[in-house]
C-alpha cells in the first residue's frame, strides 16, 4: 500500500467501460424501485380507493368543529334584560359513517348515544338500517348542553369507534318581557335574521364571530387540540326605561278596552338629549313568536290568511310596523307650535300682537273655518295657542311667507329622517315652498296637508321646550363588548338650534296656559306644571270624518325633563271622534305613573304655576273645516 | 499515524502539467440541463409547499405564506451555496494543505475530524427532538443538523478512497478500509437517525460497488449490515414500534399520521382533486408539509402528477449519470456517483415510507419537502456536480 501511495502516477484514472455498467446496473435498481413504488400508490388507490376516500370525508367533520357565538343581549337603560338567549343542540346522526367499515363503528357509537341520550339501543339501530347511505338525520332538537358534553366525553374516550355524531348549535333568542317594547326591540328569526328594531339596526354589533376547534393525532396518538373561542356579541343598553314602556303599554292597553280605536302611537322621550324612554305602537306583538296573528285575527281568519302568502305577510307587516317611526299623518293643531315659535323668531308676532277670529276665513274659492265656527273673537298670540284658533294661524303664516313658513319646517327636522337609529324611518310628506299657495299655506299653519313622523314632532316639540337645541332622537345609550368595554356611546349632540331664549321662553308658558287653561285641561297631572298642545286633525278626504287626536306636551312645563307625544287614530267613540280628549285624558293618565319612575316627584299643596289663566272652560277643539267650492270635496 | 498520512496523501491534478508549466485553459462544459432540472423541482416544490402548508400556516401561524417564504429563503441561500461550491474546484477537498512541515492535512481530513467531532457532540449533548438528538441549536432561531454535514462529507470520503486505489476495492481489504473510515461516522449518526445512517452506508457500498470487479464479499458484507441494521432496531425501542405500526398501519396506535397519508395517497385518483384541493393537508395528516408531501401531491395531482415528479427524478439521475461518465477523472465520477445514490435512495425511501411500503422513518422528499437544511445541503451536493461537470472538456461532454 505504501509503495503504491509513493508511486507517481501512470495514467489518469477514469470511470471505466465496466464501472459505467455497474453504474447502469445500479441505476436500473433505482427505476425499479421507482417503477414499484409507483406501482404500489396504484395497488393502494385500488385496493382501498374508496374506503379511504370515505375515511378522508368522514374525518373531517370532527377536527373541525364551529363555536358558535352568543348574541349580544339588548337591556333597557337600567340594565333589566329584554332579550337574551338560549343555547340548545340538535344531534344529528351520519348512518353513512356509522355503518362504513363492515359496521365497525356501530356498536360503540350506539351504546354512546343511549348513554348520553334518552333514546332506545334498537330505533338507532333502525335508524341506521333504514337509512344506511343517509348523512344527515336529526335524531333530537333542542337538547341541552350537559348531555351533548356528556356525549363528547364518551367520543373522546372511544375516539377510533364512536363516528358520525354531531351537533348543531341552537340559539334561541328569548324576550323575558314578551311582548314589551316589541316594536323597538325587534326580533329574531329562525335562520338568525334580525327583523326589525334594534335587532336589525344593531345587528352588526349584536352578532359576534363563531369560533372554531380542530384537533389531530400525532404520531404518538396524543389528541392535538387547538381552539380559537368564539366572539359574542355586543350587549345594546337602549334607552328605553322597563318601566316607563310598561306603564305607557297598560295605559294603551286600558284604553283599548274601555274605549278603543284604530291606533295608538306614544312616544316618551327627554327633551335635554333625545333618548327615548318609552315607544309603543298600539299593544305589540310577542317577539317570543312573531309569527302569532293570533292576537289580531280569530283562528279562522289565520287559517285563511295562512294559506295566502301575500295575505300572510302582508299581515305581519302591518303588525310589526312601527307607527312612531314608519308611519305618517296629519299633525293638526299640535303644529301651531311650531308656526307660532317661526313667528316670534322671524318678529311677525309678538306677545303683545293680537288676532280677530270671526270663524271663517275666505281664501281663494276655498272657505276655511275655525274650530270653533262663530270665532274667537279677539286673541292675543298666547291664547290663540291656548283656544286653538286656525284664523290667526292663517294670519301669521300669511306674514310669514310661503318661503319662511316652509324654510322653519326644514328646520324642525320635518320631511327628512330625523335619523333615529330604527330602521324603516319615514321622512314624511311637506308641501314645496312653490307649491304652498294662499290655501296651502293656511292649512298648513294649522297642521294640515302634510304628513309627519310621531318622532319627527316630538324631536321638533322637543326642541322648542328645552331652549331650543334639537337633539337627534335615539334609543341606543350605548353598547358595551363582551369583555364589558364600552364600544359606543350616544353622543347627545345638538345637531342643530331652533329656536331663541325668547321663543323658549313663550312657548313654555304658553304651553302650560294651553294645559292649565286651554284646549288640553284634561291633561293635567295633579302636583304637576304640565305643558302641551292638542291636535285634532281631519284625516285623508274631509267628508270621511275620520280624525286622528293628538296631544304633545311636556313637564315639568318651566323647565322640561319629559316629553310625551299621544296620537290616537280613529277614537272609537260617537261622541269623542273629533275631540282631542282622548289623547289629553290617555296622557295625563301615563304620565302620572311614568312621572315618580323618572324621579320627577309631585310638588305637594299649592302650585306657582306663574300663568295668567283665565279659568274659563273651552270647548274640545274641532279640526278645521275646510270647505271647497263644490262643497263637500275636502282639500288637503 | 502512517496509515492516515498513506491516505490522505497530497494528489496532483488530473490533466494538470508539472509546476511551472503553462496550463492550456481547455472550453468549459457547464451543464445547463442539470441547474435547469434543479431549480424546476425547488419551484415545483415550492408550489406545492404553498398549496399544502397555506392552511396549517394560517392556523397556526396566521401567516399563508409563512413555510413558503422560508422554504424560498433557504432555497435562494443554497442557490448560491451551490454557485460557490460550483466554483471551488472538488480536486481541492483532498489538497495539501501546507500549514506546517509537518503536518499537512487536506480539508477532507479536516472535514473528517470535525464531523466525528460534531456527531459525537450531538450524540452526548444534543437537542433533542423527537425523542433523538439531531440538533446543535445555533442562536435562537436556527439549528444546525450535523448528519447532513456528515452525509456530504461522506461523499467525498468513499469517492476519494475508491479513488485513491480502485484496484485495490477487487479485494475485501479495500472495501474493508473504506468500511473502517466510514464506520465511525455511520454509527455515531444511526445512533441518532437511522435513515441518514442509511443513506451513508448506501453511498459506502455503491461506490465500491461500482469501481470494483469482483463483488462476491459485498453479498456478504450487505447480509452482515442487514443482521446488524436488526440489531440496531431491536435495541432502539421505538424503531421495534415502528415495525409493529408498518405491519398493521390500520389497528396499531401510532400509524396515524402514516394512514392518514395512505388516505390521501388513495383517494386522489388517476388525476387527484386538482392543485390546492387536498382534504388531508386540513389538519389531518401531521407536518405533511415535510416528509408527507407526496402523499398530498398525489392526492392535488394524481397518480398521473405523481409519476411525472418520479420522471423527473429519474431524468436528473440521467443527468448525474452522464456527468459521471463524462468526469475528466475517476474522483469527480465518484462523487457524482456518491450523489447519485443519496438522492436516488432519499427520493425512494421518502415514497417507501409514505405508502407504508417499509417503516416509518423520517426522510424528506429532495427538493420538495420542506425543510431548510435539507435543501442547503443538497443543492450544495448538486454543486459538487455541477462543479465537476465544469470541468468536462467541452468536446467530452454528453450531448444535451
Amino acid at each position: 500500500m505504501s509503495s503504491n501511495s509513493t508511486r507517481p502516477q501512470k495514467r489518469k484514472k477514469i470511470l471505466t467501460r465496466k464501472m459505467q455498467v455497474r453504474f447502469i446496473a445500479v441505476f436500473g435498481i433505482v427505476i425499479l424501485a421507482f417503477l414499484f413504488l409507483i406501482g404500489r400508490v396504484v395497488f393502494l388507490k385500488q385496493k382501498h380507493g374508496i374506503d379511504y376516500s370515505n375515511a378522508v370525508l368522514s374525518h373531517q367533520s370532527y377536527v373541525n368543529t364551529n363555536i358558535p357565538y352568543e348574541r349580544g343581549r339588548i337591556t333597557d337603560r337600567n340594565g333589566t334584560v329584554l332579550a337574551k338567549n338560549v343555547v340548545t343542540y340538535n344531534v344529528i346522526l351520519d348512518p353513512g359513517v356509522v355503518n362504513a367499515n363492515n359496521g365497525m363503528y356501530v356498536d360503540a357509537t350506539v351504546k354512546a348515544i343511549t348513554k348520553a341520550f334518552s333514546l332506545n339501543a334498537s330505533d338507532i339501530r333502525d335508524i341506521l338500517k333504514n337509512n344506511p347511505k343517509s348523512s344527515y338525520y336529526i335524531l333530537l332538537k333542542g337538547r341541552p348542553y350537559e348531555e351533548v358534553s356528556a356525549f363528547k366525553k364518551l367520543q373522546e374516550d372511544n375516539h377510533k369507534y364512536v363516528k358520525g355524531v354531531w351537533f348543531e348549535t341552537v340559539f334561541t333568542r328569548v324576550y323575558p318581557y314578551g311582548s314589551l317594547a316589541s316594536h323597538v326591540i325587534g326580533f329574531v328569526n329562525n335562520d338568525n335574521s334580525a327583523g326589525g328594531g334594534i335587532e336589525l339596526q344593531y345587528d352588526s354589533y349584536l352578532s359576534g364571530k363563531p369560533g372554531r376547534e380542530s384537533g389531530y393525532y400525532d404520531a404518538e396518538l396524543n389528541l392535538i387540540k387547538k381552539t380559537w373561542p368564539a366572539e359574542d356579541g355586543d350587549t345594546i343598553v337602549s334607552t328605553i326605561d322597563v318601566a316607563v314602556q310598561t306603564a305607557v303599554e297598560n295605559n294603551i292597553k286600558r284604553y283599548n278596552v274601555e274605549t278603543g280605536c284604530k291606533n295608538i302611537g306614544v312616544l316618551v322621550m327627554n327633551p335635554n338629549n333625545g333618548e327615548i324612554y318609552a315607544m309603543a305602537s298600539n299593544e305589540g306583538f310577542d317577539l317570543n313568536n312573531p309569527r302569532d296573528l293570533s292576537a289580531f285575527y280569530s283562528a279562522e281568519e289565520i287559517a285563511e290568511i295562512g294559506s295566502d302568502g301575500a295575505r300572510l305577510s302582508e299581515a305581519l307587516n302591518a303588525m310589526w310596523r312601527n307607527f312612531c317611526v314608519n308611519d305618517t299623518f296629519e299633525p293638526g293643531s299640535t303644529f301651531k307650535c311650531i308656526t307660532v315659535s317661526a313667528a316670534l323668531e322671524e318678529g311677525v308676532a309678538g306677545a303683545k300682537n293680537t288676532y280677530y277670529c270671526g270663524g271663517v276665513a275666505e281664501l281663494d274659492t276655498y272657505k276655511i273655518h275655525c274650530n270653533n265656527r262663530s270665532g274667537h273673537g279677539l286673541l292675543d298670540l298666547e291664547h290663540s295657542l291656548m283656544r286653538s284658533c286656525n284664523m290667526a294661524m292663517i294670519d301669521i303664516a300669511s306674514k310669514l311667507g310661503r318661503t319662511t313658513f316652509r324654510s322653519y319646517q326644514d328646520r324642525f327636522g320635518l320631511g327628512r329622517k330625523t335619523g333615529l337609529d330604527l330602521p324603516g324611518e319615514a321622512k314624511g310628506i311637506l308641501i314645496d315652498a312653490q307649491n304652498l299657495n294662499e290655501v296651502e299655506l293656511a292649512t298648513s299653519s294649522f297642521g294640515q296637508g302634510f304628513n309627519v313622523t310621531m318622532v319627527q314632532m316630538a324631536a321638533a316639540y322637543s326642541s322648542i321646550v328645552n331652549g331650543g337645541y334639537y337633539y337627534t332622537p335615539h334609543v341606543v345609550k350605548k353598547i358595551v363588548n363582551a369583555s364589558g368595554a364600552t364600544v359606543y356611546e350616544a353622543k347627545n349632540t345638538i345637531s342643530a338650534r331652533t329656536v331663541s331664549k325668547y321663543t323658549v321662553d313663550f312657548m313654555r308658558r304658553a304651553t302650560l296656559s294651553t294645559v292649565e287653561g286651554g284646549t288640553a285641561t284634561p291633561a293635567k297631572v295633579k302636583g304637576y306644571l304640565v305643558g302641551g298642545k292638542t291636535g285634532t286633525a281631519q284625516k285623508g278626504r274631509r267628508a270621511d270624518g275620520k280624525y286622528i287626536v293628538s296631544f304633545i306636551g311636556s313637564v315639568p312645563a318651566d323647565n322640561p325633563q319629559v316629553v310625551i307625544y299621544v296620537v290616537i287614530d280613529e277614537v272609537n267613540s260617537e261622541t269623542l271622534y273629533n275631540s282631542s280628549k282622548p289623547a289629553t285624558t290617555l296622557a295625563s293618565q301615563i304620565l302620572q305613573e311614568i312621572l315618580p319612575h323618572l324621579g320627577l316627584y309631585p310638588s305637594e299643596g299649592e302650585i306657582d304655576y306663574g300663568v295668567d289663566y283665565t279659568g274659563e272652560e273651552f270647548d274640545d277643539e274641532h279640526g278645521a273645516k275646510v270647505e271647497g267650492p263644490e262643497g263637500d270635496e275636502g282639500k288637503n | 499515524m502512517a496509515r492516515e498520512n498513506a491516505i490522505f496523501r497530497p494528489l496532483r491534478r488530473a490533466g494538470e502539467g508539472r509546476e511551472g508549466e503553462k496550463r492550456v485553459k481547455p472550453k468549459r462544459y457547464f451543464d445547463y440541463m442539470l441547474l435547469f432540472m434543479i431549480l424546476f423541482l425547488i419551484s415545483f416544490g415550492l408550489v406545492m409547499i404553498y398549496s399544502i402548508s397555506a392552511y396549517n400556516a394560517t392556523k397556526y401561524y396566521d401567516d399563508a405564506t409563512l413555510f413558503v417564504r422560508n422554504q424560498a429563503i433557504y432555497a435562494v441561500l443554497g442557490f448560491v451555496l451551490m454557485l460557490i461550491v460550483a466554483k471551488f474546484d472538488y480536486h481541492w477537498y483532498v489538497a495539501k494543505l501546507k500549514i506546517h512541515k509537518k503536518f499537512q492535512p487536506s480539508l477532507l481530513l479536516i472535514g473528517y475530524i470535525i464531523c466525528i467531532a460534531l456527531q459525537f457532540y450531538v450524540w452526548r449533548w444534543g437537542d433533542g427532538t423527537n425523542g433523538s438528538n439531531r440538533w446543535i441549536p445555533l442562536g435562537k432561531s436556527f439549528k444546525l443538523q450535523p448528519s447532513e454535514i456528515t452525509k456530504l462529507l461522506m461523499v467525498l470520503l468513499v469517492a476519494y478512497l475508491a479513488y485513491i486505489a480502485p484496484k485495490k476495492l477487487d479485494h475485501f481489504s479495500g472495501f474493508f478500509r473504506i468500511l473502517f473510515y466510514s464506520a465511525p461516522l455511520v454509527f455515531l449518526v444511526a445512533a441518532e437517525n437511522f435513515t441518514t445512517a442509511l443513506i451513508m452506508v448506501g453511498v459506502v457500498f455503491a461506490v465500491p460497488f461500482i469501481t470494483s470487479r469482483k463483488k462476491g464479499y459485498f453479498f456478504f458484507s450487505l447480509a452482515l449490515a442487514f443482521v446488524a441494521g436488526i440489531g440496531l432496531i431491536q435495541m432502539e425501542g421505538y424503531r421495534r414500534a415502528r415495525i409493529d405500526i408498518w405491519l398493521d398501519i390500520e389497528n396499531t396506535p401510532g400509524g396515524y399520521q402514516i394512514l392518514q397519508g395512505l388516505y390521501a395517497l388513495a383517494s386522489g385518483g388517476w388525476f387527484g382533486k386538482g392543485l390546492g384541493n387536498s382534504i388531508q393537508k386540513l389538519g389531518y395528516i401531521p407536518e405533511v408539509h415535510t416528509d408527507m408531501i407526496f402523499t398530498c401531491i398525489i392526492e392535488e395531482l394524481g397518480i398521473v402528477g405523481g409519476f411525472f415528479l418520479v420522471a423527473i427524478y429519474g431524468v436528473l439521475l440521467v443527468r448525474l449519470f452522464k456527468v459521471a461518465v463524462h468526469a475528466p477523472d475517476l474522483l469527480g465520477s465518484l462523487i457524482v456517483v456518491g450523489v447519485f445514490v443519496q438522492i436516488a435512495m432519499q427520493a425512494v425511501l421518502n415514497i417507501a415510507v409514505v405508502t407504508n411500503t417499509i417503516p416509518s422513518t423520517g426522510v424528506p422528499l429532495p427538493f420538495i419537502s420542506y425543510g431548510g437544511s435539507s435543501l442547503v445541503f443538497l443543492m450544495i451536493e448538486m454543486g459538487f456536480v455541477l462543479n465537476v461537470s465544469n470541468q468536462i472538456d467541452y468536446d467530452a461532454a454528453p450531448q444535451q
